[in-house]
């Protein structure tokens, strides 16, 4: 039993070792953009909220209820991080969101925006556009 | 005498119903070539649909396909037989003609049946067979499948945007039934290309029956929500709030990326369209005319000022010229009577329409 | 669970099933690291950030928890509880740490939480695990408090309300808008199962602690559960193949089964297989295409003529059924290739001639646990008070039992009047039993009529059993009474 109780707190030991020297990658914020507008295209409500910091929630589910009576894919999505506003990732996206109705197509140019991302209990949440 | 089952080998078993799935997922290609489209428990087991199958999202209890025949096998004109006194009339043209927000009832088919019309002492019978697509060779292609029923009169609905030559082949179900446009482009000799990038031309494995299973699922749940349609005539979703057409729009005189619309609308599908049927009506349909932000620029969100214009005076001189019956009512409908689109009309809207649409064929039937 | 889910389910039970032959602790072991991995990948996504991770965890917890207050002390001593105990934690921390080595997640829908606060969690539950055990062991009451906690829980997850204000409290703790929270924001995978099997080894054992000394031949028969180690109990409530729908087994019988020497052979496989086959072809294709055309609160109001309106309703009886019992077969079927014959849910209930053996052939794993755990014991009660009719004790009995079943599908009226509707059924067809018998003993006997009084008798339940599928399927009773109207064309 004791020697279960220490192999127990050498793991736990090691892996908090582990997550505070994890690598911080600069991929992170802008994986997370990508992630929220895939979810958006996708409709994913509940994904899209927890994609999403608190104040921005709001905002992301009325931008989801605007695309509810299209379809929606996106064409050509990549983002990267463009720079930083204090704690805030900036990033923007090449490509489109083409929202289909009554067979037409209306693309939306999704470098028209820069999407804020911030860091909310290590994971990257979108927290706005600019 | 003790009786012994036979051990079933289960290699065996999965061997042997790989191999047939194997064997029938590469037979569908032959398969296929059957028009399975046209068994149809419409018109039979269920009422004909009023309007062809079309839908975006499930709460409309329809969906959008690209098999001609099961779309046609769906429609109530597929099961009506023509009486003697029916004076069958078939409506071409896009979403406008379909009724986008718009009940079968309020449609310019519906308007028309129900207020009836006596053309040379028969009654009007209407049929809507418009479909969400601008594009006149996906137009010519229905009217091309549709001539078979026995239409006294075609009117054929259209506006500039249905006619630019480089987005004829691209709409999903002109691109879908490549073969039946390249037939089109060879008996009526039009300038499109027959080896365009945009017809799809499925490879041996998309004719598989793995790749095609979407198609036939398709197919199936049409017949399914037969059901839905009978049970309840709902066949699109009418959202009580919507985005209104624009009035106010951008500074903007870009037409496609023309500089002039001289060859670059494709009138040689209108022609054929209107010579291959029995006796034409040509109708530009109205659309939106906008009094607001940049509208000394554009009549709306659709049309540049100076290309309509061009567009309505080649339009009238092809018409004169080849004697079409033609009837331009681009200016019939006030702008407060349009929906969610420059060319989408309010029940009211078409209420006017459906008047002068009916004059015109009272004057021109035979 | 979705087509891949059970796709991989199919994989790992056949590799399990394959590379344990013979070898019952191996099976045993991998079963259970399988089925806690299953807890987190079939959880649904939640709108409140890691509860994706969270409630699997509490799952885990309160098995971790009953298993204790249930078994004798010193059973950490016994070799496979360690391994059990070791297995549980490394898969929780493995899945944890995931988000640290995987570049999106793949074993939850959303990225697992910080390794800290998994750290913080973990040593918090392990003090109330420590605490209930402690004081499971002076004092009888903890296993009561136990089954008073799992029935909150169920009662706060069923009520609308209460899930509401729930996920209200969440939001607010995180500085989310609360405009935004919904009663279905805290979808707990399974935990109506899990509860129940989990109330079951609970209620039983109290039973055997109060009947454990006494030397009667009844209450010989009341010590029945025996002691199972932390992986079978675990392997037991949290069995991947039927976790999110049942069914509903009993511990002793599961733990034999993974006693046992299973080695899988071709004639498992086949049968397996074909039950497999068959519960996906009634769930994806049959259930799934019905779907399309049965009732539901949209129909409802938008189906036009009366013939229709039965149509949709008959759709939506077979719907349920081939939705569910197809469920079933795929999960009897997988859990077959790993040695373990769960029991059957349902035997033809639509072909039953009355509304008591319906219920004895629909869901017949959750009919059981309620005949066992509340209907004979509230009937025993009840026959205490000798004042009461006989037919009063019947009405009383069927109406509850049958009012907490409905109660167990969700809190909300509508599932409450479609309990009340077959207890109220149950209690009709019993009185109309015993009068039948009472008036025309020899009706039975009588061949020509038979036939015909069985397939009336089929239909009638059938059609009962219809229209208690009206209120189940709709939310609101007000839509219900309306559909009713529109059936019998009074509108």
């Amino acid at each position: 039993m004791r020697k279960v109780f220490l192999i127990l707190i050498l793991v736990i030991i090691n892996n908090l070792f582990l997550s505070a020297c994890a690598p911080k990658s600069n991929a992170a914020p802008a994986k997370a953009v990508e992630d929220y507008l895939n979810a958006l295209v996708a409709k994913d409500s509940d994904r899209l909220t927890t994609l999403s910091c608190g104040d921005w929630e709001d905002d992301a589910l009325l931008e989801l209820d605007s695309f509810q009576a299209v379809t929606t894919k996106l064409d050509g999505l990549a983002c990267s991080q463009t720079g930083t506003d204090g704690t805030t990732a900036l990033v923007l996206c090449k490509g489109k969101i083409i929202a289909t109705y009554n067979n037409e197509d209306q693309e939306l140019d999704l470098s028209v925006r820069t999407y804020q991302v911030i860091q909310d209990g290590g994971d990257w949440l979108v927290c706005g556009t600019r | 005498m003790e009786s012994t089952k036979p051990r079933i080998r289960l290699f065996a078993v999965l061997l042997k119903a790989t191999l047939l799935f194997v064997l029938f997922n590469f037979a569908f290609i032959f398969l296929n070539k059957i028009p399975f489209g046209k068994l149809s428990l419409y018109n039979s087991i269920f009422p004909g649909r009023e309007r062809f199958p079309f839908g975006e999202t499930r709460e409309s209890y329809n969906l959008s396909l690209f098999d001609l025949d099961a779309m046609f096998a769906a429609h109530i004109l597929a099961g009506t037989q023509k009486t003697p006194d029916e004076y069958r009339v078939l409506l071409i043209g896009d979403s406008s003609v379909w009724g986008t927000l718009l009940t079968p009832e309020e449609t310019l088919a519906g308007q028309l049946n129900t207020n009836p019309v006596i053309a040379c002492g028969r009654t009007v019978h209407a049929y809507n067979l418009g479909y969400p697509t601008i594009s006149v060779m996906k137009d010519l292609m229905i009217l091309d499948r549709a001539k078979g029923y026995q239409p006294d009169m075609v009117i054929w609905l259209t506006t500039l945007e249905a006619f630019p030559k480089n987005k004829q082949l691209t709409s999903p179900i002109v691109a879908n039934n490549a073969e039946r446009v390249r037939g089109l482009i060879t008996k009526y000799k039009l300038r499109a290309d027959p080896n365009d990038q945009a017809l799809v031309d499925a490879s041996t494995w998309e004719q598989t029956f793995v790749s095609q299973r979407r198609a036939v699922a398709d197919l199936l749940r049409l017949q399914i929500y037969g059901a839905l349609w009978a049970s309840t005539g709902i066949d699109q979703v009418y959202p009580e709030n919507y985005e209104h057409a624009q009035i106010d729009l951008e500074a903007d005189a870009d037409f496609h990326e023309l500089t002039s619309l001289r060859d670059a609308l494709a009138f040689d599908v209108l022609e054929a369209g209107l010579s291959s049927a029995p006796l034409t009506l040509l109708v530009n349909e109205p659309m939106l005319i906008s009094n607001g932000l940049n509208s000394n620029i554009r009549y709306n969100f659709f049309y540049p000022r100076w290309a309509y214009d061009d567009y309505r005076q080649m339009l009238a001189e092809q018409a004169a010229a080849r004697k079409w019956n033609y009837l331009d009512v681009w200016d019939l409908v006030p702008a407060d009577q349009f929906t969610n689109s420059a060319i989408h009309l309010t029940p009211a809207g078409e209420t006017l329409l459906a008047n002068k649409i009916a004059k015109s064929i009272q004057t021109i039937c035979k | 669970m979705g087509l891949i889910q059970i796709g991989a389910s199919i994989l790992i039970a056949l590799l399990i099933g394959t590379l344990t032959r013979a070898a019952r602790n191996a099976r045993m072991y991998l079963l259970l690291a399988f089925s806690i991995l299953a807890i987190y990948w079939f959880q649904a996504l939640l709108p409140l950030r890691s509860f994706d991770f969270w409630l699997p965890s509490l799952s885990l917890a309160l098995v971790v928890l009953t298993w204790l207050i249930t078994s004798p002390p010193g059973v950490w001593r016994v070799r496979q509880n360690t391994i059990g105990f070791l297995i549980i934690i490394g898969s929780v921390t493995f899945i944890d740490l995931s988000r640290y080595v995987l570049p999106e997640p793949v074993l939850t829908a959303t990225t697992p939480p910080q390794f800290f606060q998994y750290f913080v969690f973990a040593v918090i539950v392990g003090q109330i695990i420590f605490a209930f055990t402690w004081a499971s062991r002076r004092s009888p009451w903890a296993i009561t408090g136990t089954i008073i906690l799992l029935i909150i829980i169920l009662i706060v997850l069923k009520t609308p309300a209460l899930s509401l204000q729930m996920s209200i409290f969440f939001r607010s703790l995180a500085n989310r808008s609360i405009e935004n929270a919904s009663f279905t924001d805290l979808r707990w995978l399974g935990f109506s199962y899990i509860a129940f099997r989990l109330i079951h080894v609970l209620r039983d054992k109290s039973r055997s602690h109060q009947f454990a000394h006494s030397g009667g031949e009844r209450d010989k028969q009341m010590r029945h559960l025996p002691e199972l180690s932390l992986p079978e109990f675990a392997t037991y409530v949290v069995f991947f193949p039927s976790l999110a729908a049942g069914p509903i087994d009993r511990a002793e019988r599961f733990a034999q089964d993974l006693r046992s020497d299973f080695a899988i052979s071709q004639d498992e496989v086949l049968l397996a297989g074909q039950r497999i086959f068959l519960g996906l072809f009634k769930k994806f294709v049959v259930a799934d295409a019905l779907a399309l055309i049965a009732l539901n609160d949209s129909l409802a109001t938008q189906v036009r003529t009366t013939g229709w309106m039965w149509i949709s309703v008959y759709a939506y009886a077979f719907q349920i059924y081939f939705d569910f019992s197809g469920y079933t077969d795929i999960a009897i079927g997988i859990a077959r290739l790993v040695g373990i014959k769960l029991p059957e849910n349902f035997a033809a209930p639509y072909t039953q001639p009355n509304l008591t053996q319906f219920w004895n052939s629909w869901h017949m794993t959750l009919t059981q646990w309620f005949r066992s755990y509340f209907f004979n014991p509230f009937n025993r009660w009840m026959r205490g008070f000798k004042n009461i009719p006989a037919w009063s004790m019947i009405l009383t009995g069927q109406v509850a039992t049958m009012f907490l079943i409905g109660l167990w599908h969700g809190i909300t009226l509508n599932f409450i009047l479609w309990g009340v509707w077959h207890g109220l059924g149950l209690f009709l067809q019993n009185r109309w039993s015993d009068f039948v018998h009472r008036r025309f003993p020899d009706l039975g006997g009588n061949t020509r009529l038979q036939p015909i009084f069985q397939i009336g008798s089929i239909l009638l339940t059938f059609h009962f059993v219809a229209l208690g599928w009206v209120f189940f399927a709709l939310g609101e009773p007000a839509r219900s009474l309306m559909v009713l109207r529109k059936l019998f064309n009074l509108f």
